[in-house]
């Protein structure tokens, strides 16, 4: 079920909403359990036993954690990590390692699906920060083990993140509020989000498909760069307009997410992007794996190897593909570039510079994430400088469109921030005039809801580029 | 630094969340209780209802697909909201609402299924291969039309863009010759005739009426009009040299032509231009003649002349006035069986195709093959343990007979009369793959002989994957295919003899499993 699916906005979500309100404090997280296992049932079907079962090993797990400073706690984190490792690689690794999926995993897919469980990704990795913070004592192992698979289940986020760690949710499973305000903001957000995914993504989506799915001969320049820059605007409006709707309905519930993305393409350095983009995803590997393994307290050499080896294992983690492992490596590098000197450089530059930097090298890197094969990514670089087909037909003009140069201008606007700026200006302006204002604004979000739902019932958009992670 | 909106005013908070909830559950509420069956005319049909199987969980990730696609086909408020839609995308965005139509100029519209302007334009020129294939396809079927006494030819006809590319937008500029230009030349190449219908087309548009909104095709739809049609249908009688049918074409005001066009389906009443159509049909005769041609080939009447006629879609409203010796076979998936072309002992066999055939269908799998193809798969095939010789299981009868015959020891001999006789193999395997059927036959003459399976016990009338081949008359080895098809204990082939009354000898019979084939003479798949 995609969140833009209408059996989820006209039956699923208002059902869930109406009823984790009406509920009261105690029936609100069993109605929220009951929702999300369904709702992961609904797309994996056989597959949502795999989710129980992670989920009732990792609470006995961090009941055993919890016992911290005994030699117990440490076999237990041992034990989880290996099997959070051991699921990765048994549902999404194996077949790239080994050659073929192993039997196991056919077995437990009865369905015959080939791929890894959607969300495998994302929940493993909140099982394991749940492991490793128990053990650090960041917090309290939940003893309660329905509340322990809601957390790991919550269907908002359990797909395509945010991936959410269980210290940020922690009180507000044991006891939250729904305020209308905060409703409010979330239908505000969802529908943002919703139309960020069917109305910008959605309408220069087919552009870069049909750009990177060109034959290496055809592709000449225009349609490469405009391929790219479709590409690029796709993933962000697509996944954070996910993350949009994921922190909507947590608010619509009484949950608060924390932000996953936070206009990274208007960032000046691949490492401030770092910080903007999938949020949930690179703090994650801060604060687990690169801060674990030294960081940057040991010389600069150390400290590249280590970002290199944390940027490899982030390009893994998004799939089991050389080309992912090149997207990893092409940041890492640039990463490490900026810390030896390129970082100060780029600050004695114009600030309209740095930002054309981030963007070439962000957009640059998206070209392996993309492509199917390795050979594909080279074809694709050398059409975008200028050693593609010269007599194309494929031209620009075949695919601009008014729709697509619409989601392309739109889509730009929707990457930079703003709204801060909107806000501020607002305040500045007496009441009624806010008043009009704000009224607009929320006329337009609920045409926005509207034309959404009107397009998710034509059956046009495409599912979440971040499902397959 | 956040990308959240914060919004103030509690009496704003309550309105929008009313507001919105009111929205996304009311679809849902008004289409309890409320019967969807006065939906729309839709691009595709509406899904039914998944209410089996739900008990194995593997299959629950394809039954949950199934059943949104079903509640979304039955939800309520959804042609307002499909309304909206198209709004915003014709009158917004200036497009059609569909990723398969492509808006033109002057409201027209364009299907685009299957990349069919870029194909058409040049731009996605089909490889030596695929050219290849398709010749290949064509000399097979020339092979089986002239091994009937028959002349071929072959119309690929123009569709909407060849004949109105003005109207098609600038953004779809010709870059090279479509797959048609390529195909007709290769044709003529290779040797086949090709006919060309598309000057005579282009030359039409000069009655066109832009104020009666006449034109040779339907504007917001893909075939040709009733105009397009008369022209399609004077010039192919005068290339077959037939004699006109007496009923007039006359032409009728007021009526839309509510079936080739996308303005209904794709919910843009109202918004797109269009008007009612004065068309062009077929006055029917009043003095009871029938226009209606012939369907088979046993109802031909001898000493008239025949054509044999493979259509697609294209020009349905000609077939009735052909003429009654035109024997109309619909052709969807290419796959032809040639027997029927060599057993049709037609003047002239003629290939109708439209161009946009070849967007999407792929001759390589097409079962077209030759008498020589099965041959050789035979030959090359294993025993299944069923034959009509000495000691083997097998017995046939002929239907309405009682007496059961073991073997073929005795060569069997079968009367028929001027109806067909119909032959019963019995005692078959079962088999789980193709296989092909070996005749040893002595017919009375030139005709066909068509195999199928008859799966029920009673149910002979109607017979499972079946096949014709060509017989030429006196003794013949046939071999007929039996594809796709898995033979259960019980099932029966069922031979349908009709070459003409008389003595019909039958002298061996043989079933043979063939490795599984796929396309243009059989090859391995």
């Amino acid at each position: 079920m995609l969140f833009h699916s209408p059996l989820f906005l006209t039956a699923f979500l208002p059902l869930v909403v109406l009823l984790a309100w009406v509920a009261g404090r105690r029936g609100r997280n069993w109605v929220l359990l009951a929702a999300s296992l369904l709702f992961y049932a609904w797309g994996e079907g056989p597959m949502v036993a795999v989710l129980a079962a992670s989920g009732l090993v990792h609470h006995l797990l961090g009941l055993l954690v919890g016992r911290r400073g005994t030699l117990l706690s440490h076999w237990a984190l041992g034990v989880g990590v290996a099997f959070d490792v051991g699921l990765l690689v048994l549902f999404k690794y194996s077949a790239w390692l080994f050659g073929e999926t192993p039997d196991l995993a056919l077995a437990l897919r009865s369905d015959g699906a080939t791929g890894p469980p959607i969300g495998v990704s994302f929940f493993t990795f909140q099982a394991l920060s749940y492991l490793v913070d128990v053990h650090r004592g960041v917090v309290e192992p939940q003893r309660s083990p329905f509340k322990f698979a809601l957390y790991l289940s919550l269907f908002p986020q359990l797909i395509a993140g945010p991936i959410v760690r269980y210290a940020d949710v922690a009180t507000q499973i044991d006891g939250r509020e729904v305020k209308l305000q905060r409703v409010a903001d979330g239908f505000r957000r969802f529908a943002t989000g919703l139309g960020k995914k069917v109305l910008l993504a959605g309408s220069i989506a087919p552009v870069a498909d049909q750009a990177f799915n060109l034959p290496p001969g055809e592709l000449g320049f225009g349609l490469a760069w405009l391929g790219l820059a479709c590409y690029s605007l796709q993933i962000y409006l697509d996944f954070s307009g996910y993350s949009d709707m994921a922190i909507g309905i947590g608010r619509m519930l009484g949950f608060e997410f924390l932000e996953n993305f936070l206009h990274p393409y208007s960032s000046r350095s691949v490492t401030e992007f770092w910080r903007r983009w999938h949020v949930s995803l690179s703090s994650w590997f801060r604060d687990y794996l690169y801060i674990p393994l030294g960081g940057n307290r040991h010389g600069r050499v150390r400290t590249g190897c280590h970002l290199v080896a944390v940027f490899l294992l982030c390009g893994l983690w998004h799939g089991a593909a050389w080309t992912f492992v090149l997207w990893g490596a092409w940041h890492g590098a640039l990463l490490v570039m900026e810390r030896v000197g390129l970082g100060r450089f780029l600050t004695r530059l114009p600030r309209a510079c740095q930002h054309l930097w981030l963007l070439l090298a962000v957009c640059l890197g998206w070209v392996p994430f993309r492509c199917e094969s390795m050979g594909q990514a080279g074809s694709y670089f050398g059409a975008l400088f200028g050693f593609g087909s010269s007599n194309s037909p494929w031209t620009l003009e075949r695919f601009m469109t008014p729709a697509v140069f619409l989601g392309l201008l739109l889509g730009a606007l929707a990457s930079v921030p703003w709204v801060p700026w909107a806000r501020r200006t607002l305040a500045e302006i007496n009441t009624s005039a806010r008043r009009r204002w704000l009224v607009v604004a929320d006329l337009s979000l609920f045409l926005v809801l509207a034309l959404s739902l009107a397009e998710g019932l034509g059956g046009t958009s495409t599912p979440f580029i971040y499902f397959r992670f | 630094m956040s990308e959240q909106i914060k919004f103030e005013g509690t009496n704003g908070d309550r309105i929008l969340v009313m507001a919105c909830l009111l929205l996304l559950a009311l679809p849902g509420l008004s289409s309890l209780g409320v019967d969807m069956e006065q939906r729309g005319e839709e691009l595709r049909r509406r899904e039914r209802r998944p209410v089996q199987g739900w008990q194995a969980p593997a299959a629950i990730k394809d039954k949950t697909g199934w059943a949104e696609k079903a509640y979304s086909d039955r939800l309520g408020l959804r042609t307002p909201l499909l309304q909206l839609r198209s709004l915003f995308h014709w009158g917004v965005l200036g497009q059609a609402p569909g990723t398969e139509m492509v808006r033109g100029k002057g409201g027209w519209l364009f299907l685009d299924y299957g990349r069919h302007l870029d194909n058409w334009r040049g731009a996605a020129p089909m490889s030596d291969a695929l050219l290849q294939d398709w010749v290949k396809n064509f000399l097979i079927r020339k092979e089986n039309a002239e091994a009937g006494g028959s002349k071929y030819i072959v119309c690929l006809l123009p569709g909407k863009p060849s004949i109105y590319p003005e109207r098609i937008p600038e953004r779809f500029a010709r870059v090279g010759p479509s797959r048609r230009d390529q195909l007709m030349s290769a044709l003529r190449e290779a040797g086949v005739t090709v006919r060309d219908l598309l000057p005579r087309m282009l030359a039409g548009k000069a009655h066109d009426s832009q104020e009666q909104w006449d034109f040779m095709v339907h504007p917001t739809g893909t075939h040709w009009s009733g105009r397009g049609e008369r022209v399609a249908e004077a010039w192919l009688r005068a290339e077959l040299d037939i004699e006109p049918v007496r009923a007039p074409w006359v032409r009728r005001k007021g009526q839309r032509a509510v079936g080739d066009t996308w303005i209904t389906r794709l919910y843009l009443d109202g918004l797109a231009p269009f008007s009612d159509l004065e068309w062009w049909t077929v006055q029917k005769p009043d003095n009871g003649i029938k226009l209606r041609n012939k369907r088979h080939s046993r109802q031909w009447k001898n000493g008239e002349r025949r054509f044999h006629m493979n259509n697609d879609s294209y020009g349905r409203g000609i077939r009735d006035l052909l003429g009654r010796n035109v024997w109309l076979r619909s052709v969807w998936e290419h796959s032809l069986d040639g027997g029927r072309m060599r057993t049709s002992q037609a003047e002239v066999v003629v290939d109708w195709f439209v161009e946009r055939v070849l967007d999407d269908l792929v001759p390589s799998e097409f079962m077209t093959s030759t008498p020589a193809d099965l041959q050789r798969a035979f030959a090359a095939g294993e025993s299944s343990g069923w034959s009509l010789e000495s000691g083997s299981p097998g017995t046939w009868r002929v239907l309405g007979e009682q007496v059961v015959h073991q073997d073929l020891e005795q060569p069997g001999r079968i009367q028929a009369g001027v109806k067909p006789a119909t032959l019963l193999l019995e005692g078959l395997p079962e088999l789980e793959q193709d296989c092909i059927l070996e005749l040893d036959l002595v017919a009375p003459g030139f005709g066909g002989v068509e195999v199928g399976v008859a799966s029920r016990p009673g149910g002979l009338k109607s017979a499972d994957a079946s096949q014709c081949v060509a017989h030429l008359g006196g003794r013949r080895v046939l071999h007929v295919p039996i594809l796709g098809f898995k033979l259960k204990r019980g099932n029966r082939l069922q031979v349908l003899l009709d070459c003409g009354p008389g003595t019909y000898v039958l002298h061996r019979a043989r079933l043979r499993k063939i490795e599984p084939l796929l396309g243009l003479g059989l090859r391995a798949r």
